[in-house]
């Protein structure tokens, strides 16, 4: 770092006129991200300043004309957004493709199948199919899978996949969408996840983009895009890790895992893992320290603070004193997209978006 | 055509003709300071709130200072007067958030490397750190790419004060960069 060379202050700082100084031009790099993005500006008609009189009239007939424009198209947006949202109780799915032995409730089925409510649908070996998921996305079923239509309508829809593999892609608000594994809800909350379980309800789930909630009615764990799940019969969900973390790091948080989160918080294993963690390994520190708030007496809480700096850097004292607001900050630096702006996912939307998932059924989800 | 009617205004126009042109009415004005002033009123809510809620607020400020521009007295204290609005504003918005578990997170520069992410924000965190005059400074110098003399003019501060606060603000920044970074590794 330059300790203040005032030549280069003085100069490239001010006007970017003289020698470039390496670790200002580092900062703008590396701040140029977060500049205004030159979006135009928001016109409400409402916000105008008032009009000369002599012109007042001939605007407002202007506004009146990009008023009328405006609200055709936000009526026109609402609808089919409406329209998507919109589905008839109990309205069966539209099976789309299909390839392989596919039977709904035992008997084998042509392509254009329905799957209706309580329907149960089989793939068997090499067998995948590709279901609407009403209107709000698309899910497609691996191999060996065992999979029930639950409840399907306007607001909730809701999947029990028995055992087998899903792939989802929903946009939709948060929570309209999910699949039943045993012992624990799988809720969407706008997004791209794959979802494995074995008939005792082993397996694990992986968010592709926006968020996964897994709640087994006793906790709930936020499971953001890029990173992985353990699911364990019993209902518990692991707690959450990077798709590349190491397998030292994941090894350690089993270990945590497997002991309900009961070791000591300056003990072998929290150790373990804090060696073996990376910047992008922040999530998986701060899920634990949230379910686990007595790992914050040791070295736990120190990495998370230099993982997710904040501003106050966070104390143990302020951890006492308010545990959640502590929490909340390191959330706020987490770097993942926000839940309640689902609605900027809308790639998940489109049908022709689904490379990721083609692959996955043509090779059976070995990926 | 009248001069007052014309939407094209062009964005070079001195500072108070636009401002009268907008308090009249005019669309084209309006965009001009938009366009002109918008990063500014950006780098200073970035001061105060993540960048999610800057570009949102950026738009609202916008629509309150368009809204009021008739309180405004003299044409040439827009600048003053436009920031004053966007800090208010800030500082509004900061009080009334709720907060989430696990819900309310910064938007990242996707092309950026994970590490360069993170020190984006520790940089960000360090600037948020520093007295308000060198805080709004430097995010307009650092983050929204303006120089010191461009400062100058679109703050209404001059051009003395921008230096002395550039060179303040920036050793204060060296030093609380170095410090944390001494202090990682002591950790």
């Amino acid at each position: 770092m330059n300790g203040g060379d005032d030549m280069h202050d003085n100069e490239y700082l001010w006007d970017r006129s003289g020698p470039v100084d390496p670790e200002l031009a580092r900062l703008e790099r590396l701040l140029r991200g977060h500049a205004h993005a030159g979006a135009p500006r928001r016109v409400r008609h409402a916000t105008q300043a008032k009009p000369m009189a002599t012109t007042r009239r001939r605007r407002w007939g202007n506004a009146v004309a990009a008023a009328a424009v405006l609200a055709v198209c936000a009526i026109g947006v609402r609808a089919w957004f409406q329209q998507r949202l919109q589905w008839e109780a109990g309205k069966p799915w539209q099976v789309v493709a299909q390839q392989g032995d596919v039977r709904i409730d035992g008997r084998r089925q042509a392509a254009q199948a329905l799957l209706a409510t309580d329907g149960t649908l089989e793939t068997g070996a090499n067998a995948t199919t590709r279901l609407r998921a009403a209107g709000i996305g698309e899910v497609a079923i691996g191999q060996g899978s065992r999979l029930r239509l639950v409840e399907t309508r306007t607001g909730r829809h809701r999947l029990q996949l028995e055992q087998g593999s899903l792939w989802a892609r929903v946009w939709a608000p948060p929570g309209q969408f999910g699949v039943d594994v045993p012992g624990a809800d799988v809720i969407d909350m706008g997004c791209e996840f794959l979802l494995k379980v074995d008939a005792d309800g082993n397996g694990s789930l992986s968010v592709l983009s926006g968020w996964v909630q897994i709640d087994n009615f006793r906790r709930e764990v936020l499971v953001p895009q890029g990173t992985r799940v353990r699911l364990h019969g019993s209902g518990a969900a692991g707690t959450p890790h990077a798709h590349d973390a190491s397998a030292g790091f994941v090894a350690a948080l089993d270990a945590i895992d497997a002991r309900g989160g009961a070791v000591a918080a300056d003990g072998e294993e929290v150790r373990r893992l804090i060696a073996a963690s990376r910047p992008q390994d922040a999530i998986s520190l701060l899920a634990l320290l949230r379910d686990h708030p007595q790992l914050a007496d040791g070295p736990l809480f120190e990495r998370l603070a230099q993982l997710l700096p904040t501003t106050p850097a966070p104390t143990r004292e302020a951890w006492r004193r308010d545990r959640t607001a502590v929490l909340n900050a390191w959330w706020d630096a987490l770097p993942y997209p926000r839940v309640k702006r689902w609605w900027t996912q809308w790639p998940d939307a489109l049908p022709k978006r689904g490379g990721k998932m083609a692959y996955w059924l043509r090779t059976q989800g070995n990926g | 055509m009248n001069r007052d009617d014309r939407d094209d205004v062009d964005g070079t126009d001195a500072l108070p003709a636009l401002v009268e042109a907008a308090r009249r009415g005019s669309g084209g004005a309006m965009d001009a300071l938009y366009r002109r002033f918008a990063p500014v009123v950006h780098g200073v809510l970035l001061g105060y709130v993540q960048k999610a809620d800057a570009d949102d607020l950026t738009q609202d400020v916008f629509e309150t200072a368009l809204q009021r521009l008739g309180e405004l007295r003299e044409a040439a204290a827009f600048p003053g007067w436009l920031l004053s609005i966007a800090r208010h504003a800030a500082l509004d918005a900061k009080r009334r958030r709720t907060p989430l578990t696990g819900i309310e997170i910064e938007a990242v520069d996707a092309h950026a490397t994970h590490e360069d992410q993170l020190d984006a924000q520790r940089s960000l965190a360090a600037i948020r750190a520093l007295p308000e005059a060198y805080r709004e400074t430097l995010m307009l110098r650092l983050v929204e790419g303006l120089d010191g003399p461009e400062i100058a003019v679109r703050t209404g501060l001059t051009p003395g004060s921008v230096r002395v606060n550039l060179h303040r603000g920036m050793a204060l920044l060296r030093a609380a960069l170095t410090s944390e970074r001494t202090g990682a590794h002591e950790r």
